[in-house]
């Protein structure tokens, strides 16, 4: 028997068929996947659906354009040609309903469907209802899409009073609104603090007296019964637990986000309150990634899975996405994320995941200046900065390497705080 | 009007973009066709230059390493724009 030689060429790269990719949403983690898949595979075939209206805008700045402050042109980040100049196929108005994971297919409300060799989603969150009566009464806003936005700003304008409610990053915004539209205005919370659970009462009573000054009441103990209404279904005033009764013909809701996981429920797509995926944005399915809002990632920093909504964070999933949908295993998603409120005269900043641990550090230094540090296991999770931002990259620094610094937390909110003040092995960082 | 994607911005501006260190100034109307990027869509390096800007404005960071590109305007405590 004659013996044949094989000669393996180690550089050698078979050559792939031009792969196709379809994406849901058009956020920004699904936008920037679809711009870094293009820059990987000039000749893949790239969809992305969205059930909104519009293309790629940018939802950060839709708080300023409700507040009267920013036009609406700056707010789009893509027009439809966007998409055109770089060959990727934008459908709008169209809700996937269906994933076949199998079939490597996804079916659109229409029926219309989908083939894809990789699949992203990045289909985010809707905002949660308020279970309680009259809640659909008209005047009633939630606060997530652009339009929301137009519709938010239309009504405020005309409105006499408010009410709003969730004493979250996203309240807060809707507070903000109606102060800038002179709109007077209740804040109605159900504990005694805004975002209790990642600021001490030293720290929200910053917040509180910011929109005090801005003729928005802060209301504690409190939430909401039960709404009235007129005879046209129009709201008119909010009830709370205590029985007090809040005039309004504008009422702002923001009490969380549901994330929109029912697309993979029929599927064995493993999800829990969002859709779980690995270092590398990859779900249990090898075809199939997720990025944004949607996910509970395993963040390689805080050594368990976590949720962020953080534009940062979003933006930065839909890239490692697809570059692992391209190469997989070729970068984890190792990121510290940051969210700002920009209403005040004062900054505000929170990094990380503030409201975990097992152990905090606080300062307050001034009526507008204050600071925490949540930490876990000896090393720095997260934390809130109010009036001064500038230890902010040195706070990053020290979470993103897990350094450890036990027993120096006084030294870690010094007012002036400095990387060297730190002793043993954090000051070798 | 073009309005570019936040990835793209992360590209260092040209080198002939800034002559000198960029200084903000505080604005109340943005002008028409001026990108607008709020503080959140920074780099760490360019929110900490913008948050402890001198009092002159002047932002201590490299010119050639900034995102912004003169004209921004970047929404944070107030409206700044970008010269």
């Amino acid at each position: 028997m004659r013996e044949i030689a094989i000669h393996i060429n180690p550089e050698y790269k078979p050559r792939v068929m031009s792969q196709s990719y379809v994406i849901v949403g058009d956020g920004i983690a699904g936008a920037s996947a679809a711009e870094t898949l293009r820059e990987e595979e000039p000749d893949a075939d790239i969809t992305i659906i969205t059930d909104e209206g519009e293309p790629l805008y940018n939802r950060i700045l839709i708080k300023e354009f409700a507040k009267g402050k920013l036009p609406a042109a700056p707010i789009s980040i893509h027009e439809e040609s966007w998409y055109d100049d770089r060959d990727i196929d934008l459908v709008l108005n169209t809700l996937v309903t269906n994933i076949d994971p199998e079939g490597h297919t996804v079916t659109a409300h229409d029926g219309t469907e989908y083939e894809y060799d990789k699949l992203l989603l990045a289909i985010g969150g809707t905002p949660t209802q308020l279970p309680v009566e009259n809640s659909d009464a008209e005047g009633i806003h939630h606060f997530w899409t652009f339009q929301d936005a137009r519709d938010i700003k239309e009504h405020i304008e005309q409105a006499d009073n408010s009410v709003v409610i969730g004493a979250g990053l996203l309240g807060i915004d809707l507070a903000a609104i109606t102060a800038a539209q002179d709109v007077e205005g209740k804040y109605l919370m159900r504990g005694k603090a805004w975002w209790r659970y990642a600021l001490s009462q030293d720290g929200a009573e910053i917040i509180h007296n910011a929109l005090r000054e801005r003729n928005v009441e802060p209301v504690f103990d409190s939430g909401v019964d039960h709404f009235e209404m007129d005879d046209d279904g129009v709201v008119t005033a909010a009830i709370d637990p205590n029985g007090d009764r809040y005039p309004a013909d504008f009422v702002g809701i923001a009490i969380g986000l549901n994330f929109n996981t029912e697309i993979v429920e029929g599927t064995d797509i493993e999800c829990d309150t969002g859709i779980h995926v690995d270092e590398y944005m990859r779900t249990n399915h090898d075809d199939i990634f997720a990025a944004g809002d949607i996910t509970e990632f395993h963040d390689v920093i805080l050594g368990e899975r976590a949720q962020n909504g953080a534009w940062g964070s979003a933006k930065e999933q839909g890239t490692i996405a697809a570059k692992n949908m391209v190469d997989y295993g070729s970068e984890e998603f190792r990121w510290v994320s940051s969210y700002s409120i920009t209403h005040f005269d004062f900054p505000f900043l929170s990094f990380g995941h503030p409201t975990l641990g097992d152990d905090s550090v606080e300062a307050k230094y001034s009526d507008t200046e204050w600071r925490r540090l949540a930490i876990k296991d000896g090393k720095i999770v997260g934390g809130v900065l109010i009036g001064d931002l500038s230890p902010q990259t040195k706070y990053k620094k020290l979470m993103r390497e897990q350094v450890d610094v036990s027993g120096q937390l006084d030294t870690l909110v010094k007012q002036d705080f400095q990387l060297e003040d730190l002793e043993g092995a954090a000051a070798e960082q | 009007m073009c309005y570019h994607m936040s990835s793209k911005d992360g590209r260092p501006a040209p080198a002939t973009e800034f002559k000198a260190s960029p200084a903000v100034v505080p604005i109340t109307d943005v002008p028409p066709g001026a990108r607008v990027r709020h503080f959140d869509e920074l780099s760490d390096r360019t929110q900490h230059a913008l948050a402890t800007a001198a009092p002159s404005g002047r932002l201590d960071i490299d010119p050639a390493t900034t995102r912004l590109s003169r004209g921004d305007v970047v929404v944070f405590t107030e409206y700044v724009r970008i010269q």
